[in-house]
């Protein structure tokens, strides 16, 4: 397995067919990596984002686990499905490291990743995230109920003090 | 003359980071030396950090791991939101209608507050 360091993702072709080719080359989803998009009119960086996002879900990736996939653009950062960021300084500083000829301890510490690795592959992460998704609004549901009936119990543990008190 | 206090050995050192405010002790070093040490130490400082890097790496992928395949596995074979949404339900009629009941009493709180309100908002009695 390579060292689990940040790779950049070089295309000038932005079209479906050859990013999901790029993109089996460089093993997306087992290393963390990142592409740049220098372009300047909106329109085709959103085109782009489109395609990106197609060619990963043809390729079954999930954009977060085990190693996360960013977009770098300067000047379109708000895209839902994709973490997009404005520049090389705002990604994770974890997983920039100078790649080098391991020792034989880290050696062994790197097939624990491999295989710690494989093992998040074989989860079925996205189907788990869309589960999480699903399970959202129950959670905010049950959150503001308990915070309602929280808020009574406080009102009535005040009423009953302050009548103690007043005893 | 003395390598040490050669000019453009003291320029060579001034340049070195980290140097600056040695300037009036520069002529006492050796420029080559310091170097090496610097490596030196970069070198075993470089050691811990790959390592460190690779444990804390493992431990965020085992996190994970015992995320999605214990945690989430057991909300979706057990999930326990539905039973606590009805069982808050049922406690939050139960609330209201007990603090309503203590509200509504003539010598409640909320009485008391209101007299209070209603007796400095109206002047009882006559101006002279």
């Amino acid at each position: 397995m390579k060292l689990p360091v940040f790779e950049e993702i070089e295309t000038n072709d932005y079209s479906i067919g050859q990013l999901y080719k790029t993109f089996k080359k460089a093993s997306i989803g087992e290393i963390p990596s990142y592409i740049c998009i220098d372009m300047d009119n909106p329109k085709l960086i959103e085109e782009a984002l489109d395609n990106i996002k197609n060619a990963l879900d043809n390729l079954d990736c999930s954009k977060h686990f085990p190693y996360p996939f960013y977009v770098v653009s300067p000047i379109l950062q708000d895209y839902p499905g994709l973490n997009v960021v404005d520049s090389i300084r705002q990604l994770p500083k974890h997983f920039f490291k100078k790649p080098k000829k391991l020792k034989p301890k880290e050696q062994s510490l790197l097939n624990k990743t491999a295989i710690l690795n494989e093992k998040v592959k074989n989860l079925n992460i996205t189907e788990k995230l869309e589960y999480i998704q699903s399970q959202k609004e129950n959670q905010k549901k049950l959150f503001l109920l308990t915070r309602e009936t929280s808020f009574y119990e406080r009102v009535m543990m005040g009423i009953r003090d302050r009548e103690s008190s007043d005893e | 003359m003395n390598k040490k206090t050669d000019p453009k050995k003291i320029k060579e050192i001034k340049e070195i980071k980290g140097m600056k405010g040695f300037e009036d002790v520069v002529d006492l070093i050796d420029p080559d030396k310091y170097r090496r040490r610097l490596a030196e130490k970069k070198a075993f400082n470089d050691n811990y950090e790959m390592y460190t890097f690779l444990e804390r790496e493992n431990e965020r992928l085992a996190l994970v791991d015992r995320f999605f395949a214990n945690q989430v596995k057991n909300q979706e074979a057990y999930p326990q939101v539905e039973g606590l949404i009805t069982l808050q339900k049922e406690r939050k009629e139960l609330l209201k209608d007990e603090l309503i009941e203590m509200l509504a009493s003539i010598d409640s709180p909320l009485n008391d507050g209101l007299k209070h309100m209603f007796n400095k908002l109206f002047i009882t009695g006559k101006r002279e």
